[in-house]
């Protein structure tokens, strides 16, 4: 398809166009601002055009041709890769749009939308590449474009904002002049602590390479030459199985996933990626970076699987069949990765009730959602019919990307006018934004999963194949209650969101009736940004920014339409879609083996949406003083509201170790190490001193004291040069006399 | 190479290529010296580019290995004198021919020329003088490097000599007199003893058999002596001689004191071409008198060359780091670097023999690097001495510890400098690092000790940062201001960082001329 263009061309639009951007920017900066939704858009429709091709065999192209050793440049044209660049380019376009007039007053958007859109190349590059050296390469990509995203805000002078219920002033690591050093901080957070897992998977994909020595995915050719896959053969399983270093070599690449997707031990880093523009947050969460790790896990799912090669087709309904797939290591490692995602689920599900920056509580939802993502796709791997549960996973990717771009998008919106990102200096602002009020509601109904929005069709599917597997598995059941408890996490802090943001009464009702007094707080945010407008009282954003947000809630709102259209796709069946809607969406909620999780987990929404409703919507008129300052409950808001103390503990240790290599430089590299490199630089140049004089005197003195001598030895002679025939005669004769001698003596005479 | 146009047009020359190129320097001279100060320097341009030009017709028209003897192209033979009559009588007579190695260093020499040329333009006094003797220069040159027998070669060796005593005794700076005698003294020595050891081997080519009969007649052609196979007691005592002869020219230890009296007290573009061309002299006679021609002497006396090569690099080394001058600093550095050329061609002498392939392979290399390190140390050195006179002219001193601040006050000038001491002590990316590696990789294999030299590179990267750190990365003396140079002084130097930047990246360009010479040569020689 593509309109006869190669395919690769997708990948070169963003990344070759986001070197354009500075260029274009020299002529005209709203063309520049225009440029990344531009070239994104064409993007867009390009990998729309794709969806026919669906299931063709991967296209290839040179890339490393030795003979012998062939790494070819390759385009997957499969289910997975397809649906992924259909998300990604689709997010990138809306959220290009409203980026265009979010940032339209900030200053150096040349750096800006490079990075975006470079961001949405790196993302391309991943999840269409068949090669995965090149798909490391967009993965690296991306990790550069967040490091430069998450910090773009690095020359902010003003002091950062203190969480009025924070605890970060008791850090030490953590005190920041300016709001600048803070978000660099959190620039260089993100990208440290994705490293860490990056240079595992970097590490796993070589070892990958030793023993399959292929760095494809799918079998290919360059002209004649096959290149084999790592799909197409189990060999390398058994290979790597037999010299123990299969769970290993997994492992480390979904150490990667680990890291880029912020699952525990790793999720450190994305509540502190909230420093960068809005946007910016939106793209990281739902279109690119986070679900990189989802996708390469999901990747390496299906191609084991392919590569085992069991059938796990289903041609309908729910796998409930628990059997464990190909080689027990790598029932271990699935067994792992779900593991990792309920924890994830659980524990940020936890971590979000407490946090008081709106965008924060968001990216705790977001590491819950991509931990119920993993934890689905582990599923997947440890059930027969591996494919429904893998299936529920794409559809939540897809699901979650629409409602949380959604989300940060209002989110975004709601900052941008009252300029602030603390939750409790909002309130009461449902008046004022009416249209971000509704579409903000759909966001938050769809990630709390209540019907019919589209977080519930993909959440409830993933309890219920995690149900499934706790029917025969004891595992199972540990990570359903987790995943359930995580439910009900989840829509208390949404609805606590809601509330917080826009009920209860507002510091601008006030305002409404004075326009000149201005709160002292308001007065201390703007001090640094003279706009006359922030006195205003707030109001919905304009069109480009609200467009993106329509589309976005009409999405979450019908997706349950479309999700029999995926299912047809990803399962490669041809089964009529009210068939599919009615059989396998609502009909499995009531049947006999998915009655029980779809009653528990309603009953884990109501655990969970009520009290927050009552305390956070219907009585949010009334001070929030709930939780009293001694017992149980304050000890646990406590360790919540430190993140269970993962975070500290890194800075401990981080700390721990500077003040170790602090001690290191002073007493050992600059006493010893240092030292011998001073003295032996000394000793080069006083050696160095020696050997010129030696030259100076002794080589060249020698040859100049030869000429000076043979010149005084010449003056001598000159004395001899007497003028007296007699001297010259007695010296002949003398001379003549010698030589008689010695011709005698030779002869043998004497 | 042999590109089939620019074989056509030196076929369509008039006269043959190389007695054109003898010629028009020493046209240019007669006619630079009537012109005077009015037209001798645009004469002089006109002429070195006219010969770059030929130079570069030469090399891409000839096939490395010619059809003539000795793997020769354009030989043309010239009769001095004939004692007797009769054919089989003794002849003196000057051949001129030339092969890969041979046009390589002509295309240096006139590089390298053009762009002393270019860089006379301080030149003011006797300039039609100055010229003359600068184009005969010129011809003496190229005629060492296309000589074909030990007669001719020896009169373009001391034509070279003449001029250059002039150049430095007459245009440099106090001091140079001395300097000049000094030189003077230096080289002809070696001369007169290399001298003696060609008349050695000229009788002993008549191969006086045990009856006390001339079996041959005897002869100077260097094909000839090489396709003899002399005795190799015969060879040694050659080479020995030989050694007196290019050793000083090269220079070793302990034959080295001249230069740094020479190149400090000359003229810039005197400095240039000493040491860009005149030192190549010394390696190409290395080279071409004694590998080429008596293979088995150096191969016996290989280890003591290494020895001497790794001593002088590394005692270079020292003695450039306490160097206060700039011009001194740069003269050691030749001396350094010129070390190499002997390692290589020690490595190259003891492995050829050798029935190991390996071995043999490390022996190619070795040689290929220290042709490559005459010809990239020919451009580098251009251009640090062309930066180090300049110093003088814009910092008014040349003193390492009186500048400071160059970065500052004359970025442009300390860009170029930067840029040669990079390339100088071998930073990979230019040409210096390619030679250097080739060497060392070639006679790693063939003696292990010559990793020793590396001792010499540290200590070479270590005086080039410091006296960068000192010239250029100080911090400025208000008292004494600096001058940026005019682009027209850097012309010069910029032109010559081209080939060292171009060859840093595509060594192949010079190599492929070479290589297959050396085959030839490791091959047995005997075409």
């Amino acid at each position: 398809m593509l309109l006869g263009l190669p395919e690769y061309i997708i990948l070169i639009i963003p990344l070759a166009g986001s070197l354009l951007v500075p260029l274009v920017g020299k002529y005209s900066a709203k063309a520049r601002d225009w440029t990344p939704a531009l070239l994104m858009g064409i993007t867009m429709v390009l990998c729309w055009s794709l969806i026919p091709d669906i299931g063709s065999p991967p296209k290839t192209w040179n890339w490393i041709n030795i003979p012998g050793f062939v790494i070819p440049f390759s385009i997957l044209l499969d289910s997975l890769s397809i649906i992924m660049a259909v998300l990604a380019s689709t997010l990138c376009f809306l959220i290009y749009v409203y980026s265009t007039e979010y940032m339209a007053h900030e200053g150096d958007r040349d750096r800006f939308f490079f990075l975006m859109l470079a961001f949405g190349g790196g993302m391309l590059t991943l999840v269409l590449s068949n090669n995965l050296l090149i798909a490391f390469i967009g993965w690296e990509v991306m990790g550069f474009c967040s490091y430069g995203l998450i910090g773009f805000w690095n020359d902010k002078r003003n002091a950062p904002e203190v969480d009025p219920t924070g605890y970060d002033s008791t850090n030490p690591l953590l005190q920041f002049e300016t709001e600048g050093e803070y978000n660099t901080h959190c620039g260089t957070k993100a990208f440290i602590v994705t490293r860490i897992g990056d240079a595992m998977m970097l590490g796993g994909i070589l070892l990958l390479f030793t023993f399959t020595g292929t760095f494809l995915f799918q079998e290919t050719s360059v002209g004649t030459q096959a290149v084999e896959g790592i799909a197409n053969s189990g060999g390398w399983i058994n290979l790597l199985a037999g010299v123990g270093l299969l769970l290993p070599t997994l492992l480390m690449i979904f150490a990667g996933a680990v890291g880029k997707s912020g699952q525990f031990p790793l999720q450190v880093w994305l509540p502190e990626a909230m420093s960068g523009p809005t946007a910016v947050s939106a793209l990281i969460h739902a279109a690119t970076m986070v679900k990189a790790g989802v996708y390469i896990t999901a990747r390496f799912l299906i191609t084991i699987i392919s590569a085992t090669g069991i059938d796990g087709h289903s041609a309908s309904g729910i796998g409930f069949i628990p059997l464990q797939i190909g080689h027990p290591d790598a029932f271990t490692f699935f067994a792992i990765v779900a593991i990792v995602g309920a924890l994830t689920a659980f524990i940020t599900g936890t971590m979000g009730m407490v946090s008081n920056e709106l965008k924060q509580v968001l990216a705790f939802s977001t590491l819950s959602q991509l931990g119920y993502m993993m934890l689905a796709i582990g599923t997947a791997g440890m059930l027969t019919h591996y494919d429904v549960a893998y299936f529920s996973s794409v559809i939540h990717v897809v699901s979650h990307g629409a409602f949380k771009a959604l989300l940060f998008l209002s989110a975004g919106g709601v900052i941008h006018m009252v300029h602030t990102k603390y939750m409790s200096k909002m309130g009461g602002l449902g008046k004022y934004m009416k249209k971000t009020l509704v579409v903000m509601w759909i966001g938050v109904l769809a990630l709390s999963g209540i019907p019919p929005f589209s977080g519930f069709w993909s959440k409830d599917s993933i309890i219920e194949h995690v149900y499934a597997l706790g029917v025969d598995n004891p595992l199972g059941i540990f990570l359903f209650i987790l995943s359930v408890a995580a439910a009900a996490c989840t829509i208390f802090y949404s609805i606590r969101l809601m509330g917080m943001v826009f009920y209860g009464p507002s510091e601008y009702d006030e305002l409404e009736h004075e326009e000149e007094s201005v709160s002292v707080h308001l007065d201390e945010e703007e001090s640094e940004e003279p706009h006359d407008e922030h006195h205003e009282v707030p109001h919905d954003p304009g069109p480009a920014m609200m467009i993106p947000l329509y589309i976005l809630a009409a999405f979450t709102v019908i997706a349950f339409m479309i999700y029999p259209i995926l299912q047809n796709i990803v399962l490669e069946t041809n089964r009529d879609l009210f068939v599919i809607f009615f059989e396998d969406m609502v009909a499995v909620k009531f049947a006999p083996e998915g009655i029980l999780p779809f009653i528990i987990t309603l009953g884990a929404l109501a655990l969970g949406g009520i009290p927050a409703y009552w305390l956070y919507i219907k009585n949010a008129d009334t001070p929030n003083t709930t939780i009293p300052e001694r017992g149980i409950l304050r000890k646990l808001y406590n360790f919540l509201k430190h993140r269970w103390y993962i975070n500290e503990s890194y800075y401990w240790f981080v700390n721990k170790f500077l003040r170790f290599a602090d001690i290191w430089r002073r007493t050992i590299d600059e006493k010893v190490i240092d030292g011998i490199d001073f003295k032996s630089a000394d000793a080069a140049i006083s050696i160095s001193t020696k050997v010129r004089w030696f030259d100076d005197n002794v080589v060249d003195g020698f040859a100049e004291g030869i000429s000076t001598h043979a010149v005084e030895a010449s003056e001598t002679s000159q004395r001899s040069q007497t003028g007296r025939i007699n001297d010259y005669v007695g010296v002949v004769i003398f001379g003549i006399g010698l030589l008689v001698i010695i011709a005698l003596l030779s002869m043998g005479v004497l | 190479m042999q590109l089939d146009f620019a074989a056509n047009l030196i076929n369509m020359l008039p006269v043959d290529i190389l007695v054109l190129m003898l010629l028009i320097p020493l046209v240019g001279a007669l006619l630079a010296y009537l012109l005077g100060s009015k037209g001798s320097r645009a004469i002089t341009l006109i002429v070195t580019t006219l010969e770059l030009g030929l130079a570069g017709l030469l090399i891409i028209g000839t096939p490395s290995l010619g059809s003539d003897p000795g793997g020769m192209s354009h030989t043309v033979t010239y009769l001095l004198a004939r004692l007797g009559t009769d054919s089989s009588a003794p002849v003196f007579e000057i051949i001129i021919g030339v092969d890969g190695i041979s046009m390589v260093m002509m295309l240096l020499s006139n590089l390298v020329v053009w762009i002393a040329a270019i860089g006379s333009n301080h030149i003011k006094k006797e300039q039609g003088l100055y010229y003359m003797l600068f184009l005969v220069l010129q011809t003496g040159l190229l005629g060492v490097f296309m000589s074909l027998d030990l007669i001719g070669f020896f009169i373009f060796w001391e034509l070279v000599l003449i001029p250059m005593f002039f150049i430095i005794g007459r245009w440099g700076e106090e001091g140079s007199r001395h300097a000049a005698v000094k030189f003077f003294i230096y080289t002809h020595l070696g001369s007169a003893v290399m001298l003696v050891g060609f008349f050695y081997l000229y009788f002993e080519s008549a191969m006086v058999n045990i009856l006390g009969f001339a079996t041959r007649v005897p002869t100077f052609s260097m094909v000839a002596l090489r396709n003899l196979g002399l005795d190799p007691w015969v060879q040694i005592g050659f080479a020995l001689a030989l050694f007196m002869g290019a050793g000083v020219k090269l220079p070793v230890f302990p034959l080295h004191n001249w230069l740094p009296w020479a190149h400090v007290k000359a003229p810039t573009p005197g400095s240039v071409i000493l040491a860009g061309i005149l030192l190549k002299m010394g390696g190409y006679a290395f080279i071409r008198l004694g590998l080429w021609m008596v293979p088995d002497a150096i191969a016996r006396l290989a280890i003591p060359f290494a020895i001497v090569a790794i001593f002088t690099c590394i005692y270079a080394a020292f003695t450039a780091m306490a160097q206060t001058d700039m011009k001194s600093l740069v003269a050691y550095t030749s001396i350094n670097h010129m070390s190499w050329v002997l390692l290589g061609v020690a490595a190259y002498a003891a492995g050829a023999g050798s029935a190991d392939p390996a071995i043999q392979a490390a022996a190619n290399l070795a040689i290929q690097g220290s042709i490559f390190m005459m010809f990239s140390h020919g451009t580098i050195i251009s251009v640090m001495f062309i930066v180090a006179g300049q110093l003088k002219y814009n910092a008014g001193t040349r003193e390492i510890p009186a500048i400071k601040g160059l970065m500052e006050q004359a970025p442009r000038l300390s860009a170029v400098l930067i840029l040669a001491s990079l390339a100088a002590f071998g930073l990979p990316g230019f040409s210096g690092f390619i030679a250097e590696a080739l060497i060392i990789f070639g006679a790693i294999v063939v003696y292990n000790w010559s990793a020793l030299i590396g001792f010499g590179i540290f200590v070479t990267v270590g005086y080039m940062l410091w006296m960068l750190n000192r010239i250029v990365f100080s911090d400025p003396d208000p008292e004494k201001e600096i001058i940026e140079a005019s682009w027209s002084d850097l012309i010069a130097p910029i032109l010559m960082l081209i080939p060292v930047i171009i060859l840093g990246v595509w060594p192949d360009l010079i190599l492929d001329f070479v290589k297959p010479v050396v085959d030839a040569m490791l091959a047995g020689g005997v075409p």
